[in-house]
This record gives structure tokens, sequence and C-alpha cells, in this order.
């Protein structure tokens, strides 16, 4: 019987380009994954002859799985320029899935490819109708692109920012976020984005004490299933692929180099 | 001697080791760092713990895929010794030396000199022993290549017993020349033996054509390689009666009996951890104690190797 661990066959159906460094990638399995995958999960993505790689699910229909690809490496530029149709390999859904209150108010946070499991979760409180906002950003409006057609809802309002000012808030994700941290109330906080953006969100955030604030990390994960230890987070023995990617901001602060 | 029938007596001692139960984790399975080894005593009760294995320098291993669920139930793994080098030694003793569990560390390395120079190190740590892995399948140069020579395994063997004050355990993998191997690594020093490794295995993946490891081969864990190891272990106790610790498959308290009965007085547990996380230690403990109240079995030590008595 196949499980997590396993390995299984899958498609390439569809590559869009969304932004100037994303890319919206979506894959058929040929058989199904053994459960649901719910936001933060992930899957090691095996281009054969080259390597797997984890990459956050960005959503979830039936047999099909969605991914937000940035192309930086030998398998990600791969997986973008794929042929249709092209036989990939899929192990996961790995990881934990958050656990969602059913009431609150819930305010993510995305930079870069941390969108994949932000949309995932959106589309999780959408289910539930759980009030959420989003910020996403980047340097300037070509890396935002086409983003919001790939956050539609109707509990959900989403801002953008640019660091140039060239779309939306001028400034960073995390500045605007703590921004609307100052004007409306927020219960939860779940980020995802590059180390220096948690970085900064861990150092912003500290002043509201009462938002439970989760960041969702990226760390370099090899054997996706908690054995190999690669993804620890120095030191804590915590394992990015087995005890995360999601963690409370408290158990992380010190790797976030915060205190 | 019977103690207390609701309490059978588990306690064992391993070369001059003293455990409190037989169930520790299997090399390699969470264990190249000092939390994480914190994890496998104080989430897992791990009676003692084995460490990765250990080079010399650091080694940055293979990359992925190196670990796969397998249809049948196991696992295949080609991790490629990846491990931080010695320098890690002694922060992974210190939290066994605090917390009161011994530290197994367990080394690998390209030559017997390698083999030395980790073990001195683990010994200047206060490890309580070393276990030499002979066996590891899936990274060319190290490990299988020295275990399937009974002379290389004796030279190895002989060369850190000769040097080292702890126990010197020798990890063997599977081999139809077991028993010979075995002898050649008691006769140098061993003071006792892990029997067993992964077995060297593959996969391809039928909708591409590929190989799916990156390395290619890989090593065979979990229950298909239960009923191997019981072999080996039973053969070597059959012949040579030495102190076993046994591995591969173990997933519940009878798969671990079986090893006992086999000629095995501790056991490892590797895959069981990674479908279940380190708690499967504990779960497997509860589960084998509480057979061997029903088999009205009081102590542990009565009933290794029970196989060959009857």
């Amino acid at each position: 019987m196949l499980d997590k661990g396993s390995m299984r066959p899958a498609r390439i159906i569809n590559c869009t380009k969304i932004s100037e460094t994303l890319y919206h990638v979506e894959i058929e399995l040929l058989k199904e994954l053994p459960f649901k995958p719910r936001s933060p999960q992930f899957v090691m993505i095996w281009i054969p002859g080259l390597e797997s790689i984890p990459m956050s699910i960005a959503g979830c229909k039936e047999n099909l799985i969605e991914l937000v690809v940035k192309p930086v490496g030998r398998t990600t530029l791969s997986l973008v320029n794929a042929k249709q149709g092209e036989t990939i390999g899929v192990k996961g859904p790995l990881g934990k899935a958050l656990k969602l209150d059913g009431s609150g108010k819930y305010l993510l946070v995305a930079g870069g490819s941390g969108l994949a499991p932000i949309k995932m979760l959106h589309e999780e409180l959408e289910s539930k109708k759980i009030e959420h906002t989003i910020v996403f950003g980047g340097r300037s409006a070509s890396e935002i692109g086409d983003i919001s057609g790939l956050l539609r809802g109707t509990c959900s309002r989403i801002y953008i920012s640019s660091d140039d000012g060239s779309i939306g808030f001028k400034g960073s994700a995390v500045e605007l976020a703590l921004r609307l941290l100052e004007a409306e109330t927020y219960t939860k906080v779940v980020a995802c984005g590059p180390k220096p953006m948690l970085k900064y969100l861990a150092k912003g955030i500290a002043r509201f004490r009462d938002v439970e604030t989760w960041v969702i990390l990226e760390n370099m994960v090899k054997c996706g299933l908690g054995v190999c230890g690669s993804c620890e987070i120095d030191g804590s023995g915590l394992l990015v692929c087995r005890d995360g990617p999601g963690f409370l901001l408290e158990e992380v602060v010190e790797w976030l180099e915060v205190k | 001697m019977q103690i207390n029938n609701s309490h059978p007596n588990l306690r064992i001692n391993l070369a001059g080791i003293r455990l409190a139960h037989p169930f520790m984790n299997a090399s390699g399975v969470v264990s190249s760092s000092p939390g994480l080894i914190r994890r496998l005593i104080v989430e897992g009760g791990c009676s003692a713990v084995v460490t990765k294995s250990i080079t010399p320098k650091p080694r940055l291993g293979n990359n992925p895929p190196i670990l796969v669920k397998l249809p049948c139930g196991g696992y295949i793994n080609a991790v490629g010794l990846e491990n931080p080098g010695k320098e890690i030694i002694r922060s992974i003793v210190s939290v066994g030396l605090e917390l009161g569990v011994p530290v197994i560390v367990s080394v690998a390395g390209s030559s017997a000199d390698e083999y030395l120079e980790v073990s001195i190190e683990a010994e200047e740590a206060k490890a309580s022993a070393v276990e030499l892995n002979l066996s590891c399948p899936h990274t060319e140069g190290y490990g299988l290549v020295f275990g399937q020579d009974p002379e290389a395994t004796k030279y190895i063997t002989g060369m850190v017993s000769s040097v080292l004050k702890i126990p010197v355990i020798a990890k063997l993998g599977p081999s139809d020349n077991i028993v010979k191997i075995a002898g050649k690594a008691l006769e140098a020093g061993a003071k006792a033996l892990t029997i067993s490794n992964t077995i060297k295995a593959m996969i391809i993946d039928v909708y591409t054509g590929r190989p799916v490891l990156t390395n290619i081969y890989g090593g065979l864990s979990g229950p298909p390689l239960h009923p191997v190891a019981v072999r080996l272990i039973y053969e070597v106790y059959s012949e040579l009666e030495p102190l076993i610790i046994g591995a591969g498959g173990v997933v519940n308290g009878e798969s671990a009996l079986e090893m006992i009965f086999a000629g095995a007085s501790a056991i490892q547990v590797g895959s069981a951890i990674i479908d279940r996380g380190v708690v499967v230690l504990r779960e497997i403990l509860h589960e084998f104690e509480e057979l061997l109240v029903k088999l009205e079995i009081s102590d542990l030590g009565q009933c290794v190797g029970l196989a060959h008595r009857l």
C-alpha cells in the first residue's frame, strides 16, 4: 500500500507564468494521495534524472495539486520548463497541518514563493468562512504580476506591497502587515517568505502581545520524513519536515536571530 | 529468578553497559545532533542512544530522493552517511551524560585509520561504546566494502579494539558468510555484534524507467527485512553465542521478542520511528513488557536465544 512516504507517479498538466519570478504549476496525480493535504503541508517533487525538492502545496482538488514555483536552481527550472504531460514523482503530503480556529480573524503575510502555503490556507479559510486579510509583497509590480487572480474569495481582502512603490503600498509586506495590525484586531498571523522577511516580522510583531504568530519555514529538506536531520532548526531538535514547516514564532525566534 | 509477575525484569548488561530495558534507536534515524538525541531519550525513552554514523570530516551525503516508503511496508534509503564529522561527538555525548543514558557512537570510515580516529574521539568524549558501521550499503568505499570481507572486518575491529577501553560493537549486515564474519569480529575483540544493517536494494520507477534513488542503490529496512535479520541472528547465536543487538524491522513487542528468542539481548528500532515517531520506542517497550507477562517470562535474560534450547 502506498502512503505519504511513497513515490507516486504524476504528470505536469499546466504551467503558467504569474509574475516575473513566479509560476503556477498544476500536477495530476496518477495515484491518489493517502489523505487530503492541508496548509502548510508540502510534497517532495522528483524530476527523474534530477533530484527531488520540497514544494509547498498551494492547492489541491481531487487528483490535482497546485504549486507556486520560483525557479532558482536546476530542478525548479526544469519543473517550470517541463513539457505538458511529463511524468514526475510526488512524495507526500508531508509535515503538519495548522490547526484552524473556527473563529477570529487571520492576517496572512506572504513574500515570493511563500505565497504557496498562504494560498492554500486562504482557500481553507474561505471554505470555513473565516475572515482574513492577505498581504503579498514583492520588489516591484513585475514581481507581483497577476497573483490576485489566484486568490479569489468572499471572506478576504488582498493588499499588495512593493519595495519601489510601483504597485500598492510602498514598502515591504511586513511593514504593511504591521500597519494593519495597528489599525485592526487580528487573532492570528501566519507568514511565509524568505528568512530576512520573517526575521523582520518577528522584531516588529513583538509589541502585539495578543496575536498568535505562526511562521512557515523553508529549509533544506532531504528525506522529508524526519530521519536524516538535514532540516533541523539549528540545535533545537525541531525538524522542519516533521515538526513543521509551520511553527509558533516563539519556537523558532532564536533561529530567526532576533533575541 | 522471579521478581514480580506484573513487571518482568528487563534490565540487561551489555558488555558492561547497564541498560534499563532492551530498546534503543538504530543508528541514522534522528540521531545526528544533540537536539535529536535529546528527543530520543526524553520522548522515546531509549535505554541507550546510537548516533548517526560519524566520519572524521563532515559529509554532505547523497542528493534526494534518499528515502522512499515501499508498497511492501519497508523503506529504501540512501542517505549517504551525511554527518557533521567527529567534532559533533562531544556535544552529543554530553546530552547522554546529562540525562544518564549511555551513548553509543556509530563510527564509519573509508579506512581503518578513519575508524580509529573517530573511535578515539568517542572514547575521549566519554561515550559508553562505539558501534563500527561495517555494513552501510549505499556509500561507495565505506561500510559494506569492509563488512563483507572477513579479513577487513577483523583488521578494522582489531585495530579499534586494541586501542579503546570502552566496548567495541561491530555492526554487520546481511551476508551468507555472516557466521565467519561475526567470528572474525569477535576474535578481533568486538564485545558485541549489531545484527543486521539494511540490505542493498534498488527500486525503479516504471513510469519513467529510471532508478528512483539518486544514488541508484540504497538499503532496504523495515518489516521486509525482519525475517532476514532473525535468520542472521539465529545463525550467529547458534554457532558463537555472542552478545547481539538485534536490528531490522522491529515494529512491535512480538517482532522484538522474536529477535530475543533468536539470540539478541537488546533491540534497535529504525523504520518504525519513521512511521510513528520516536514515541514508538515507548509503545514497543510497553507491548514487549505485556507480552512477557502474558508468556509468564519474568526475566529477559531467561529467554535470550530461547529458540535454540527448545
